[in-house]
C-alpha cells in the first residue's frame, strides 16, 4: 500500500525532554505524524477515518555542545534539523574561526574515508554531506576565506579535494575562488582605492565649479526619493548579516575611523542614514533670514519626499527624514510648522506614527513584515483626501505592473540582536550554547530575506544629485540649535538654556557627519556665507544665571569645527585643510573653507588660494597663515612647505590673519605673559 | 495605573542592554524574546503604588545620532549610563544631558547617573566621587547617582525605582487614567 505522509493540523510537535551525551545536550521532541493512503485520498473515500494511521516520532536537535560535536552534527544531523547548516554557517564566527572549523571538517572527511567499509550507505551520506557543506560555505560566505596572501583555508580545501575527491569539481571551484581573490585583492589595495575615491570627489568638485550647482528646491521629489533609495539599497545589499550580531557589532565602537573593519558594512548604512537626517536639518535651517513662507516650502518638500519613500518602501531614508524633521532644532520652529498646510501635517503625522517607539516599535515591525515581500506598499490613511490619492496611486501601480523593492531600517535588528546577545549566555554547562545561535539566526534570516527584496529596485545613480547632496553644508548639534534660535527665538526658558549650548562645544568637539568629503566639498561649491555665519557669539541672550556653567559660556570658538572625529583626509601627497578667516571685526567665526593642499605648496601659494576662495583682493605677503593647535597656534614661515611644516597630530585647522593683526596679537600676548610673570614673582 | 516612560541612554559598550534585560527579565532569561510587543514593559510596585514602566533602550543604535532627540522627547525620566572602566563614556554624558535639557526645554528633568560595571573594580578609571560630583553639579533635586553591576545584580532595580520616585516627586499629581501615558509628558 502506498503511503503518503502528510502534515496536517493534527500533527503536533511537543518538547519531550533534554538528553545528554558526552559533549552535547539535545532537545528531544515528539512529533505525531499522520499517514493517509494515497488512493483513498484521491477518491475522497467516505470512510476516510478507518484508513487513517499515525505514529509518534521522536526527533532531537542539538541544543549545546563542544565545537567538535557541533561540527560533527553538520553531517550526522537528521532531516528534522534542516536549517542547522545555515544557522551554523551564519553564526559560527562568534564561537570559532574559519580555519578551526575547516580543519575539523577536513580531518573528519579523511577519517571517514580511510575507515570506510565498502557499501556503507551511512558513511557515503556523511561524506556527501561534508562535501555539500564545503560548497554551501564557499558560495554563501566567500569573504570568510579571503585571507591574503596565502589563502590558507582555501589551499587546504583544494589539497583535500585533489587528493580525496577527484571525482567532483570542488578542486577546480576552489582554485577559481583563489584566483579571483588574488586578482581582487591586488587591485583593491586600500591606498589605491582611496585615490580612486579622491579622484571621483575632485571630479565632483570640478563639475560643481563649472555647472551651476543644483539647489534643493529645483530637484524633483521623485529624484531625491529614487536616488536615496538607490544608495540605501546598494548599502543594504552589502550589509554582511553576521556583522550585525550582538557580539560582533558591540565591538565596533572602539574601532571607528580605522576603516570600520569590524562591522564596516553596517557602519556605512548608519552613516548614510545620518547624512540624510543632517541634510534635512541643514536645508531647513540654512538661510536664517528666509521668510517663513519659504521655509515652509522646504519643510513641505521633505514631507512630500518622505511620502515618496513610503511608496518606494524605503523605510531607512523614510525614518532618516522623519528623524531630521523631529530633530529638536527643526521641530521647535513653531511658526514654521504652524504655517504648514493641513494636508502636509496629516501626512507627516501618519508617517511618524510608523516609527513610534510605543510597544517596542510594534507598528514598524508589523508594517515591515507585511510589506517586505509585497509588490507594492499598502498605504492607508485616515484622511479622506489622502486616502483617495493613495487609491489612485495604487491603481496606477497595478495598471503599470510596478513592483517595488524594500529597504528596512537596520536599527531595529541591531537592537534586537544586541538584546539577544545580552540576554542569552554564550555557554551552558560549559558547552557552546547553540540555542542562542538559533535565536540569532531568526533575525539574520529576516535581514537576508529583506536583502533579496532590496535587489528589486532598478534605479541608476544620478551624479548631479549626489554632487548636490555631498555639497550641502551640514551643522552639528550645537550649530543647528543656534541657527534654530536665530530663526525663532524660544521662550524665556530656552534663552536661559541657550548659553549652555556652547558648553558642549568647548568641552568636546561634537560628532556630526563623519563623511569628511562633505566638509571638503563645501569649500568648492557655492554656499551662502550669510547663512553659515550664524552661530558663535551673536546670540543676544542674557548671560546665564547658572554660575556652574558660566566659566565656559564663551563663544563657540574655533574648536567647534575640528569636530570631525574621523581622521582628516590626508594622503602622501595631498590633504584637505580647513581655513577660517580672521579679518578686522569678524573674529573667530564658524565659517571655514576647505582648501586642497599639495606637497608642493608653499605658504604664499596657499594664502593666494585662500584669498581667492574667500574672494578677497589682497596681496599674499600681507597675510600670514597659522595652524590652530590644541595648545596654541603654529605660524607658517613665509617660505615653508605647508604640507610638511604643519603639525600632523590632530586636525588640519588653519586661520588666516593680516600680518598687522598678527603682530598686534603677539604683542598683547607678550604683555600678558610679562604681567603674569610679574604677578608671580 | 500610572505609566512611566523611561529612557536608557549612554555610549555603546557601557552595558545598557544588560541593565535593561536584567531589570525586565529577572531570572527568566531563557525565554527572552526582544521582538515582541511587551519585551520592555514591566509592572512594578514602588512605594505601595502599582506602576507600569515602559523602557526604551537604545542599545545597538547609538550611532544613529539623528534619532536621539526623538527618544528624549518621549521620555519622562532618563538613566544616563557610563562604564566605570571607560572615561570617555563618562565624558559623553555631559553632552547627552545638555541635549536632553534642550529638547525638554527645561532644567528639571528627572535623571539618574549610572556608573555601571562596578564589579570590575580592578579596571576602574572613573572614581565614585567623580560620578557623585557630576550628579551634584547637574542638579541635586533632579539627578540621582548610583553605581551598578548588571553582572552581579547590584542596584539594578534601584536605579529604575529611584527614577520613578523622582518623576513622582516632580509630578506628584497622579495623572487621570489616560490611554497613553504620554498625557503626562513633562514640559
Amino acid at each position: 500500500m502506498e503511503l503518503n505522509r502528510q502534515e496536517s493540523q493534527d500533527d503536533v510537535t511537543r518538547f519531550w525532554r533534554e538528553e545528554r551525551e558526552e559533549g552535547a545536550i539535545y532537545s528531544a521532541y515528539l512529533k505525531k505524524v499522520t499517514y493517509h493512503t494515497l488512493s483513498e485520498n484521491e477518491n475522497k473515500g467516505k470512510n476516510e477515518f478507518s484508513h487513517l494511521m499515525w505514529e509518534t516520532q521522536k526527533f532531537r536537535v542539538i541544543k549545546a555542545g563542544t565545537l567538535e560535536k557541533l561540527v560533527e552534527y553538520l553531517y550526522i544531523k537528521g532531516e528534522m534539523d534542516s536549517t542547522y547548516t545555515n544557522v551554523f554557517l551564519a553564526t559560527y564566527r562568534t564561537f570559532s574561526s574559519t580555519e578551526e572549523v575547516m580543519d575539523l571538517l577536513i580531518d573528519r572527511y579523511i577519517n571517514i574515508k580511510a575507515n570506510k567499509e565498502s557499501k556503507n550507505e551511512l558513511q557515503d551520506i556523511q561524506l556527501r554531506t561534508i562535501k555539500s557543506v564545503f560548497s554551501v560555505w564557499i558560495d554563501s560566505y566567500p569573504e570568510d576565506f579571503r585571507d591574503p596572501p596565502n589563502y590558507v583555508c582555501l589551499r587546504k580545501l583544494e589539497a583535500l579535494a585533489r587528493q580525496h575527491i577527484p571525482e567532483s569539481d570542488l578542486a577546480i571551484r576552489v582554485k577559481h575562488r583563489i584566483d579571483r581573490f588574488r586578482k581582487e585583492d591586488l587591485k583593491s589595495d586600500s591606498n589605491i582605492e582611496f585615490h580612486f575615491n579622491l579622484v571621483e570627489e575632485v571630479d565632483h568638485l570640478i563639475v560643481a565649479d563649472y555647472h551651476k550647482p543644483l539647489t534643493f528646491c529645483d530637484i524633483p521629489n521623485q529624484t531625491v526619493a529614487e536616488q536615496l533609495t538607490y544608495r540605501d539599497a546598494e548599502l543594504f545589499k552589502r550589509v554582511v548579516p553576521h556583522q550585525c550580531l550582538g557580539a560582533v557589532w558591540a565591538r565596533r565602537a572602539r574601532k571607528q575611523g580605522q576603516g570600520g573593519t569590524v562591522a564596516g558594512s553596517v557602519l556605512a548604512t548608519i552613516e548614510q542614514f545620518n547624512r540624510v537626517s543632517l541634510r534635512v536639518i541643514a536645508t531647513i535651517l540654512k538661510n536664517t533670514d528666509l521668510k517663513t513662507s519659504h521655509r515652509v516650502k522646504v519643510l513641505q518638500k521633505w514631507i512630500e519626499i518622505a511620502q515618496e519613500m513610503r511608496h518606494l518602501k524605503n523605510f531607512s531614508s523614510l525614518k532618516a527624514i522623519i528623524s531630521g524633521l523631529q530633530a529638536n532644532s527643526v521641530y521647535r520652529l513653531r511658526k514654521t510648522w504652524g504655517a504648514l498646510p493641513k494636508e502636509s501635517v496629516a501626512v507627516f503625522d501618519e508617517l511618524s506614527q510608523i516609527f513610534s517607539n510605543e510597544n517596542n516599535q510594534l507598528a514598524s515591525r508589523n508594517l515591515l513584515m507585511k510589506e517586505a515581500t509585497a509588490k507594492f506598499p499598502d498605504v492607508d490613511s485616515s484622511n479622506k483626501t489622502l486616502r483617495r490619492r493613495n487609491q489612485i496611486k495604487r491603481q496606477s501601480w497595478i495598471d503599470n505592473g510596478v513592483v517595488q523593492g524594500t529597504v528596512p531600517y537596520l536599527g531595529t535588528f541591531l537592537t534586537d540582536l544586541t538584546m539577544i546577545d545580552t540576554a542569552l549566555p554564550d555557554t551552558t554547562d560549559g558547552f557552546i550554547n547553540f540555542d542562542k545561535r538559533r535565536k540569532e539566526f531568526e533575525v539574520l534570516a529576516q535581514i537576508k530575506l529583506l536583502q533579496s527584496a532590496s535587489q528589486i529596485y532598478t534605479f541608476r545613480e544620478d551624479s548631479q544629485f549626489w554632487s548636490w547632496f555631498d555639497a550641502v553644508r551640514v551643522y552639528d548639534e550645537n550649530e543647528s540649535y543656534d541657527l534654530s534660535c536665530i530663526i525663532e527665538r524660544g521662550a524665556e526658558s530656552s534663552t536661559k538654556l541657550k548659553k549652555k549650548t556652547s558648553v558642549g562645544i568647548v568641552q568636546r568637539p561634537s560628532r556630526t557627519d563623519t563623511n569628511r568629503f562633505s566638509l571638503f566639498m563645501c569649500g568648492g561649491v557655492s554656499f551662502d556665507d550669510k547663512s553659515s555665519v550664524a552661530s558663535s557669539s551673536n546670540l543676544d541672550s542674557p548671560v546665564s544665571p547658572n554660575t556652574g556653567m558660566s566659566h565656559s559660556s564663551s563663544t563657540s570658538s574655533l574648536q567647534s569645527y575640528d569636530s570631525d572625529n574621523s581622521t582628516p583626509f590626508k594622503s602622501s601627497d595631498a590633504c584637505v585643510i580647513k581655513v577660517s578667516l580672521e579679518v578686522g571685526t569678524t573674529p573667530q567665526s564658524h565659517v571655514y573653507k576647505s582648501i586642497m593642499l599639495h606637497n608642493t605648496d608653499h605658504t604664499h601659494t596657499v594664502i593666494r588660494r585662500i584669498l581667492d576662495k574667500y574672494d578677497i583682493k589682497g596681496k599674499e605677503k600681507d597675510y600670514c597663515l597659522l595652524q590652530v593647535l590644541q595648545d596654541g597656534e603654529l605660524l607658517m614661515p613665509d617660505k615653508a612647505n605647508v604640507f610638511y611644516a604643519m603639525n600632523n597630530n590632530g586636525d588640519y585647522n588653519f586661520v588666516l590673519r593680516t600680518k598687522k593683526e598678527q603682530e598686534a596679537l603677539t604683542q598683547s600676548r607678550k604683555r600678558n605673559r610679562r604681567r603674569l610673570k610679574l604677578s608671580l614673582s | 495605573m500610572r505609566e512611566y516612560k523611561l529612557v536608557v541612554l549612554g555610549s555603546g559598550g557601557v552595558g545598557k542592554s544588560a541593565l535593561t534585560v536584567q531589570f525586565v527579565q529577572g531570572i527568566f532569561v531563557e525565554k527572552y524574546d526582544p521582538t515582541i510587543e511587551d519585551s520592555y514593559r514591566k509592572q512594578v510596585e514602588v512605594d505601595g503604588q502599582q506602576c507600569m514602566l515602559e523602557i526604551l533602550d537604545t542599545a545597538g543604535t547609538e550611532q544613529f545620532t539623528a534619532m536621539r532627540d526623538l527618544y528624549m522627547k518621549n521620555g519622562q525620566g532618563f538613566l544616563l549610563v557610563y562604564s566605570i572602566t571607560a572615561q570617555s563614556t563618562f565624558n559623553d554624558l555631559q553632552d547627552l544631558r545638555e541635549q536632553i535639557l534642550r529638547v525638554k526645554d527645561t532644567d528639571e528633568v528627572p535623571m539618574i547617573l549610572v556608573g555601571n560595571k562596578c564589579d570590575l573594580e580592578d579596571e576602574r578609571v572613573v572614581g565614585k566621587d567623580q560620578g557623585a560630583h557630576l550628579a551634584r553639579s547637574f542638579n541635586c533635586e533632579m539627578c540621582g547617582f548610583l553605581e551598578t553591576s548588571a553582572k552581579v545584580k547590584l542596584n539594578v532595580q534601584e536605579i529604575f525605582f529611584d527614577l520613578v520616585r523622582m518623576i513622582n516627586k516632580k509630578n506628584p499629581e497622579t495623572c487621570k487614567k489616560s490611554k497613553k501615558g504620554s498625557k503626562c509628558v513633562l514640559v
